[in-house]
């Protein structure tokens, strides 16, 4: 028998194209950003928030990653942004292999801030790089209060944690402090954005950064 | 060849047969070990593949244990856990976290950095040898060594 050494990142595929969309994006000076989070949590709704809100800021799009609907693309379109829908079929997340693809049919170098909605899911995609600058994450109060501890990876790979649907704090059993500390242990420097796209509570911190963060990203790349 | 085929019908039958895990990644990423270990064997037979897999990844080691034997029955996988250790830029601290995942320094309560425990690499292959003769011969001419290191 022999013995041969490999020593090869097992996501080293992912991380090559991630590495060359990066580039494409930086070319042309794209901010890009991944939201991800547990099915349900509101990223479509943030999205929505986000993108009426920063409208006259960037010129924005979007890729949607569903399994098998394209319901989130056509709420993206009827915020009168360019929206492209990637149907992952049987895969829980997307990889950066399947952006480089959607970049061929959805052309981007107009745009100043593309949005990537991820499949709803709280594991897989925190594993795999997209080319983005910023990953925003969107955990939902009524999800319980243990979720960071139970999936700490996605938290703690996180830029911002949006903590949605705090409208409906008092009738989940949990407390914001609860929640926020729990992110905290997993994820201590991340900004923590308690908000409700039902109310509209706190969604101004929340867009006041992202718009600082986008300007700021796209300065650095057109340097 | 043929291997694409059959693995493309062994992933099929694999969520077809399992609906609730239809989507683990880890059937993926079971794919993609091989994938490089294949590449790495060109042609020869593979015995055995080494994985570090550290323990702050999104991989559930039974999950892909289970997917891999199904893709590749007869190759064995050996994992090697990796701790989760962190360690504080303050004061210094180092070591794993007190409190599941919990990556705030239990001295001076700062934000501390992920040591080891996101590792995720094939580290090293064992293949089989060339000619069938060659494993025995190979046995033979290690015993002169141990004689020698007896005496």
């Amino acid at each position: 028998m022999e013995r041969v050494a490999v020593e090869t990142k097992v996501l080293s595929q992912n991380d090559q194209f991630a590495e060359a969309n990066r580039r494409v994006f930086e070319r042309n000076g794209i901010a890009v950003a991944n939201f991800m989070s547990a099915p349900g949590a509101g990223k479509t709704s943030v999205l929505e928030k986000t993108l009426r809100a920063l409208k006259g800021d960037f010129q924005m799009a979007v890729i949607e990653g569903d399994l098998y609907t394209t319901f989130d693309a056509d709420r993206i379109l009827a915020a009168g942004v360019r929206a492209h829908q990637i149907t992952t079929g049987t895969c829980c997340h997307l990889d950066a292999k399947m952006i480089t693809r959607a970049l061929t049919e959805f052309p981007v170098s107009e745009a100043e801030l593309l949005i990537i909605e991820n499949v709803g899911n709280l594991v897989c995609p925190a594993e795999f790089d997209l080319g983005e600058d910023l990953r925003i994450m969107v955990y939902s109060a009524v999800e319980g209060a243990e979720k960071p501890q139970k999936y700490p990876l996605m938290f703690q790979t996180a830029d911002a944690i949006l903590l949605n649907k705090i409208d409906l704090i008092p009738y989940a059993g949990v407390s914001l402090e609860e929640l926020t500390a729990n992110v905290r242990k997993v994820n201590p420097s991340a900004p923590i954005f308690p908000i409700s796209c039902r109310t509209g509570e706190g969604i101004d911190p929340w867009i006041d950064w992202f718009r600082h963060r986008v300007t700021g990203l796209r300065k650095r790349h057109a340097a | 060849m043929n291997t694409d085929k059959r693995r493309f019908k062994n992933s099929f039958l694999i969520c077809v047969h399992l609906r609730p895990f239809m989507y683990m990644h880890e059937v993926g990423i079971a794919a993609s070990i091989i994938d490089i270990a294949e590449s790495v064997a060109q042609g020869r037979a593979i015995e055995k593949i080494h994985l570090r897999l550290g323990a702050f990844t999104g991989v559930v080691q039974e999950a892909l244990e289970f997917a891999f034997e199904a893709l590749q029955p007869g190759v064995l996988l050996e994992i090697e856990r990796i701790p989760l250790i962190g360690a504080c830029p303050v004061c210094k601290w180092t070591g794993p976290p007190e409190e599941d995942y919990c990556l705030i320094c239990p001295r001076c309560n700062s934000p501390v950095n992920i040591v080891s425990g996101r590792e995720m690499q094939v580290e090293w292959i064992e293949l089989e040898d060339h000619l069938n003769g060659t494993s025995r011969g190979r046995d033979q001419s290690s015993e002169p060594e141990r004689s020698v290191r007896r005496s």
